[in-house]
Parts: structure tokens; C-alpha cells; sequence
């Protein structure tokens, strides 16, 4: 988008095992990409969250920060016996995790990147994914908490050497999720323990306004709990899961969904039409509404608004990943993972199918920051063959392909939506688009699989007939359909035949002759 | 308008009482709809001569089965026996109903039976008349709407023949017992039953004693712990309290330090 000079450009990095380099992003000029920067070696490369800083991990024991824009490197830490670090939002702050033996041992450690210093540390035994990043920043880092045997801290994060400010007991809490932008409540869950039941909880971030949960819902059945906040903070979707489903209906447990506001408006269940787990759960950008895949396969996807009401039903279909467009009014439904691959594209806001396509043995999917591009990567660890990156407009044609011998990560450099434009010609196209149109976009696409029927019309799957029924007279009258082809008589049958016919003859020839006698 | 009312004491108090005329039929409905939200119908003969009577529309919908008013309270039995007491196969259905389900004994499953019996003996009935007679389009709606309001069947199933393929497992889904199971509020069926037995469950703002509660499609979002229970919110239990107590008065009366209890 060079029209507008404002916008800023796109950018992808893609990870190979020799190290990373970054593109400059669509549109391409003349169908390969620009590179950008190039191939450095690293183990680890990741942005920060407004794509201000890029942190890189080499040899296991020394991290880069670059800037995001420049590609120049800021500031360079030597920690030895590295195991984890990650960004804060703004890019100000960088933790990291060593090994440690002893308690003594403070291997969290929280660094200040303009100067390079250590600002806070702390001690934790072990890494897993609920319990790192240990300290959690909102989006503009105003607030910044931490997780302590039960107890939340929280730090003023412009002055990391006062320790924590304040802190919130909560007896038995397990994880907690602060509400990114704004940053002013933060939600802990409470698992189940001898008789009462699971709990998750909204207190604001407030010290003052802390003595009460602002929600609260409690369920039994429940071992792990991902919460997802929305853009405004103000509702939260909690996905609890199970290892044993007790209605016995599934061997790899069950997931209920429920969603929590902070005023108050619903504390319950989410209504899920049909039966089985939940398979992906996204907020739109506006946090407005939100998408649920749910259902035993074929899986069923509604989009609800914020009072939990069901407003768009977006039909049933191998799906299990839903991925909504930056720039509003577009939504993703794709099945990866262990699903054939099939993405549809509908515009929720006019309620029509924009477009299908397949991208096999894709492991990550993402919307472009400017909402223009979808990109699907394919990446090593899960899948070591046909690594590569697939990059599809937003109405399912196919843009750029490109193939690597080993890729370990695809990534768009992230960006806030607003500073891009809106998408015009997305606005004029939906009214000329008919559903399974795709004559126009198959002449510019390099894919060949664009399927020309929308989705929902599944294939009616062959009869099986086991091989001694392939001869069946029944068989053969469906499949020919009552005009039967010259009937193959076996051997044996042919020579019984003659036999008969013969006889025939030589009684008719007697009883002729006979007659002729008398 | 010469008409023979026959009249009974009812024992519940009424709040609303709406009269139909069926012109056509001869037929007067009245319609008393008590606090309890239990209709009660009476069909009664009214004989109409030569006059004309507006048709007024209820607002509460109609059971069609009658009800002979005697004076005194209404009594009648909500279950059948089966006729067969040793039947295999009726013996380990039933009993994996029950098992499923969480009920207490086979009076329970035999209630449900008889109330689908009666409601695809109405339908049946209905299904006989003509398709344009009044009573088959006034009761059978009537009919359809509940069996939509309570779940029983689905959006688009609105026909009468819809109602006899209605089976007994579609009424035990729609039990409060069946429905606190399933959204995960308890950790078994009879658990479910034990929690709504010992009034943790409200459904709206109302708590519910009642397993076998029928719970309607817009009640169904609606089932939580209820706010006095220490599941949701409120303080902690009989037993605890006396624990925190004992162990309280332990400590103090101990070396001093203070026991911190939850």
C-alpha cells in the first residue's frame, strides 16, 4: 500500500534452522518479495506486540534486541543457561529465565532494555506454558502483575525497584489473565479442590476496588482453562476443558465455554447448538462480537455478539479454526491440524460466502495487519515435508507461494489496524461477488484447487460393497440402471447349455421323425 | 343464553380467568390460570341459541384434556404400571434409563412415560380431524407451542407428527437434574441431583428443590449456583463454620500464632 504514506509497510519473518530473515511485505513487485533484512543466525526470533522490538535468541545464551522499523541492533544480553525470554508489549522491558538450582538463585530476571539493566528479578522453579511470561503487562504496560503462590502482585511498571505496590490474596489461584487494553481488570482461576468447585474470577486492577470479585462463575469438571479478554475489556470468553469426559461421550475429554462481562450482564454458559468440544474461540478486533467453532465433526460456527445471542450462523463444515480479519468484516473458517484444509471466507456484516479454497498441511494462519492478506505456513517441527508459506487474499485466491526446504516460523510484523487503511475495493466487491464465481480471480491464481462449490454442499460418500457383491444382480441393476450388459455366462454354465440345446434338437428331431414314421 | 355450568371449589388461588366461546362447536372454554402456573381447563356445554358471540382469543395456552370438576381438590394418578411385571428386555431398558439418568426408582421413569403417552394420544387424537377444523388448529398449536417452549422439539419441527416421534429420552433431557449435569455445574448425575436436593441450584432468581423440574428453553441459560449457597457466593457451610471455629479456638487457645483458615 504505497499510495498512502502514512501507512506503514508490511513485513514477514520467516524462520529457517540457519537463522531469520525478514521480508518486506506485500504487494509484491514482481512476485518474489524484497528482502529486508537478511539471514541472521538464531535459535529464537519473536516481535514484540506492537512490532516495535524484535528479540532474537543466539547460541542459547545471548539476545538481541533490534528495532522493529530499522532492523538495527539496540542492545545485545549475555545470560548463560538460557531456557526462556519474552518481550512486554511496548518493547521496554525484556524477561528472561535461566536454569536454577537453588532458591537462592534468582533466575527470573526482568531487564530494562534502553539501559540495559536488570530493574527486577525473582525466583521460580519451573517454566510452563500458564505460568510464563511470570510478570504480565497490559497493552500500554500500565499495570503489571505477577502470579505468587496464592497471591497476585502487582508492580508499578515504571518503577520495577519499589517491588510489588500491592497485592491481591487469593487462596489455591492457578492462573491468571490481565485484561489487555485497557488494562483495568484481571482474571484468576481457582481450581477445583476437595468439594468446592472450580472458580474463575474478575477483580478490577484497582488496589482499592479489589475487595469483592466483580463476576464470578463456578463449575465443576474442569482441569485447564484458557481465558481470552476482548479488545475493551470488557468481556471475557473462558474455555474450560476437561481430561475425562464424564457424559462419556468422548475419549479426549470435553470443553464447555463461558463467558463472564464485567458489568455483569451474563455470567453463564455460552448456548452451543451442538454437541462436543469447543474447538476455537476468537474476539472479533472491535470486541464487539465473537466467533465459537463447537461441535463434533462436521462443526458447526456462529458468530454471537457481546450479550452472548447467537447473530450469524456460518454453517457446518470440516472446520476448526475461525480467524477474524483486522479491518472488521471478514471472517476465516478453515480446518487445520488433522482437517483437510478447507478455509471459507464470509463477510458477516452482508451475511455472504465470499469465497473457498484449500491450503493442505498448514500449521499457522494470520490475517495481515492491514486485513488485506491471509498467510498459512507451513512449519517444521509439526511437519518436516512441504514446508512453506501460502499467502491468499482476502476472498480466498491464492497471491504468493513459496516453498523452503525446513521453515520453523512465519510471522507478520504486528501493527495496529487503525494506522491502515480501510479495504475499498472489499467494500465495492461484495455487492458484485456471487458465490462460486471464481472464473475472474482462477485467471490471476497460480492455485488449481480453488474449489467452485461453496462448502456447505458436502459430497454424498460412495456406497462401500465388499468385493463378493460387486456381482450382485441388485448391484448391477443400480449401477446400470435396469439396462443389464450381455450377461457372462461361465464356463461350465456355456457347456450345460449346449448340452440342453442340443438335446432339444435331437428330441425334436426324434419326435419329427418319429411322427414322420407313423 | 340458556347454559348449565357445573362449578367446583378449586383449591389453588386463580389470578386470571379468560372465556372462550367456540361458536361453531357450541363449546365454552374457560380458562383459569392459577399463581402456581398450572392451567386447568374446563369444557363445558353451553347451549347457544340464536345469538352471536365475538370470539375472544386466550392468552394461555389450553391442555385439552378435560377435567371433571367435583367438589374438592383434583386427584388423579401420574403413572401406569407396565403390564408385564418380569419382561426382560422392558426390565434392562428401564433400568438403563435410570442408571442414565440418575433417578430415584421406576415410578419416576413410569411418570414420564405416562405424560408422553398422554400427550401422542392427544396428538394422535388430533391428527384424526380434519385439517381446517378449529379445535385441531387451536389445540394443536397449543400443544406445539409447549412441546417448543420446553426443548422437546426442535425450531423447525412445528407439525403434529413432529409430536409422535417424541420419546422418552427427550423428556428426561429436559429434567433440571439432567440440565445442572450437563452445563458442568456438578460432578455426576447424582451429584446433580444432591446439589439440587440441597438447594445450591436457582434457575433465575428462583432456587429450585425440584430434580424433576421441567427446565424451558429460555430458562435453560439461566441455571447457576443460587447466591446463599457456598458454591456461589455465600458463606461457607454448617460444617465448615464449626470447623473454622474449633480450629480458631484451638489456636488461640494454643501457643498463640494464628492459624490462617480460607
Amino acid at each position: 500500500m504505497t499510495s498512502i504514506v502514512q501507512s506503514p509497510n508490511l513485513e514477514i519473518l520467516a524462520r529457517e534452522p540457519e537463522g531469520f530473515s525478514i521480508w518486506k511485505g506485500p504487494p509484491f513487485n514482481n512476485g518474489q518479495p524484497a528482502i529486508k533484512l537478511e539471514r541472521v543466525s538464531c535459535t529464537v526470533a519473536r516481535f514484540s506486540d506492537n512490532g516495535s522490538r524484535l528479540m532474537v535468541t543466539k547460541n542459547n545464551s545471548v539476545i538481541s534486541v533490534y528495532d522493529g522499523y530499522s532492523s538495527n541492533e539496540i542492545r545485545s544480553f549475555e545470560i548463560p543457561s538460557l531456557l526462556g525470554a519474552a518481550l512486554s508489549p511496548c518493547g521496554t522491558y525484556l524477561q528472561t529465565f535461566q536454569k536454577s538450582t537453588n532458591p537462592q538463585d534468582k533466575n527470573v530476571v526482568l531487564w530494562e532494555i534502553h539501559s540495559g539493566a536488570s530493574v527486577y528479578q525473582h525466583f521460580q522453579k519451573n517454566m510452563t506454558k500458564a505460568t510464563w511470561p511470570s510478570i504480565q503487562f497490559s497493552s500500554d504496560e500500565s499495570v503489571a502483575c505477577r502470579l505468587a503462590t496464592n497471591e497476585i502482585q502487582f508492580f508499578d511498571s515504571k518503577d520495577f525497584s519499589k517491588g510489588f505496590i500491592y497485592r491481591l490474596r487469593l487462596p489455591g489461584v492457578a492462573a491468571i489473565e490481565l485484561s489487555k487494553a485497557p488494562g483495568s481488570y484481571i482474571a484468576a482461576f481457582l481450581p477445583e479442590s476437595k468439594g468446592i468447585p472450580a472458580s474463575i474470577q474478575i477483580f478490577s486492577s484497582n488496589k482499592d476496588a479489589q475487595t469483592q470479585p466483580i463476576a464470578r462463575r463456578s463449575f465443576f469438571r474442569c482441569s485447564t482453562v484458557t481465558m481470552h479478554w476482548n479488545k475493551l475489556s470488557s468481556g471475557l470468553l473462558v474455555v474450560a476443558q476437561s481430561d475425562v469426559d464424564k457424559t462419556n461421550q468422548s475419549y479426549y475429554g470435553e470443553s464447555k465455554l463461558n463467558y463472564l462481562t464485567t458489568d455483569g450482564s451474563h455470567e453463564g454458559l455460552v448456548s452451543l447448538r451442538k454437541e462436543g468440544p469447543v474447538h476455537d474461540v476468537q474476539w472479533s478486533y472491535s470486541g464487539l462480537e465473537f466467533a465459537v467453532v463447537y461441535g463434533f465433526m462436521p462443526a458447526k460456527a456462529t458468530i454471537f455478539d457481546k450479550k452472548g445471542n447467537p447473530s450469524l450462523e456460518l454453517g457446518q463444515g470440516p472446520y476448526n479454526t475461525v480467524r477474524f480479519n483486522p479491518k472488521g468484516r471478514v471472517v476465516c473458517l478453515a480446518g487445520f491440524g488433522n482437517l483437510p484444509g478447507d478455509m471459507a471466507f464470509w463477510d458477516y456484516k452482508e451475511k455472504k460466502l465470499l469465497g473457498t479454497t484449500k491450503a493442505e498441511c498448514s500449521v499457522t494462519s494470520e490475517w495481515s495487519p492491514d486485513g488485506r492478506y491471509f498467510m498459512t505456513a507451513t512449519t517444521a517441527p509439526r511437519l518436516q515435508i512441504d514446508n512453506g508459506i501460502k499467502i491468499f487474499h482476502h476472498d480466498g485466491s491464492l497471491y504468493f507461494k513459496k516453498m523452503f526446504n525446513k521453515l520453523h516460523q512465519a510471522d507478520w510484523k504486528p501493527e495496529t489496524p487503525e494506522s491502515f487503511s480501510d479495504i475499498d475495493e472489499l467494500v465495492t466487491a461484495v455487492n458484485t461477488i456471487k458465490i462460486g464465481d471464481n472464473e475472474k480471480k482462477a485467471q490471476g491464481s497460480k492455485s488449481t484447487e480453488t474449489s467452485k462449490i461453496p462448502a456447505s454442499i458436502a459430497q454424498k460418500p460412495a456406497a462401500y460393497r465388499p468385493p463378493h457383491a460387486k456381482n450382485a444382480d441388485s448391484v448391477k441393476a443400480e449401477l446400470f440402471g435396469g439396462i443389464a450388459p450381455a450377461t457372462e455366462i461361465s464356463k461350465n454354465a456355456l457347456r450345460n447349455k449346449k448340452r440342453r440345446e442340443k438335446q432339444k434338437e435331437k428330441k425334436a428331431a426324434e419326435s419329427g421323425s418319429n411322427a414322420s414314421i407313423i | 343464553m340458556q347454559s348449565r355450568i357445573r362449578c367446583g371449589l378449586l383449591d389453588r388461588s386463580i389470578f386470571r380467568v379468560s372465556i372462550i366461546i367456540d361458536k361453531g362447536n357450541e363449546l365454552c372454554y374457560i380458562v383459569i390460570s392459577s399463581a402456581a402456573a398450572a392451567l386447568d381447563l374446563l369444557r363445558l356445554e353451553a347451549k347457544l341459541a340464536n345469538e352471536t358471540w365475538c370470539m375472544s382469543a386466550s392468552t394461555a395456552t389450553v391442555r385439552s384434556s378435560s377435567i371433571d370438576l367435583r367438589l374438592g381438590c383434583i386427584h388423579g394418578k401420574t403413572f401406569k404400571k407396565p403390564r408385564r411385571p418380569y419382561e426382560k428386555e422392558r426390565l434392562d431398558a428401564e433400568l438403563k434409563l435410570v442408571g442414565e439418568y440418575g433417578l430415584r426408582c421406576k415410578r419416576e421413569l413410569w411418570r414420564v412415560q405416562y405424560a408422553l403417552s398422554r400427550i401422542r394420544n392427544a396428538a394422535r387424537e388430533l391428527l384424526t380431524l380434519d385439517e381446517k377444523n378449529p379445535r385441531r388448529i387451536f389445540e394443536g398449536e397449543a400443544l406445539l407451542r409447549r412441546m417448543n417452549r420446553y426443548g422437546l422439539l426442535g425450531e423447525g419441527q412445528n407439525k403434529l407428527d413432529y409430536v409422535l416421534a417424541l420419546t422418552v429420552e427427550n423428556f428426561l433431557e429436559r429434567r433440571l437434574q439432567t440440565l445442572v449435569f450437563k452445563s458442568g455445574m456438578a460432578k455426576s448425575i447424582h451429584h446433580a441431583r444432591v446439589l439440587i436436593r440441597q438447594r445450591h441450584i436457582r434457575v433465575g432468581r428462583q432456587v429450585v428443590n425440584i430434580p424433576s423440574f421441567m427446565v424451558r428453553v429460555d430458562s435453560a441459560k439461566h441455571i447457576d449456583f443460587s447466591l446463599t449457597s457456598p458454591f456461589g457466593g455465600g458463606r461457607p457451610g454448617r460444617v465448615k463454620r464449626k470447623n473454622q471455629k474449633a480450629a480458631a479456638k484451638k489456636a488461640a487457645g494454643g501457643d498463640g500464632d494464628e492459624d490462617d483458615e480460607e
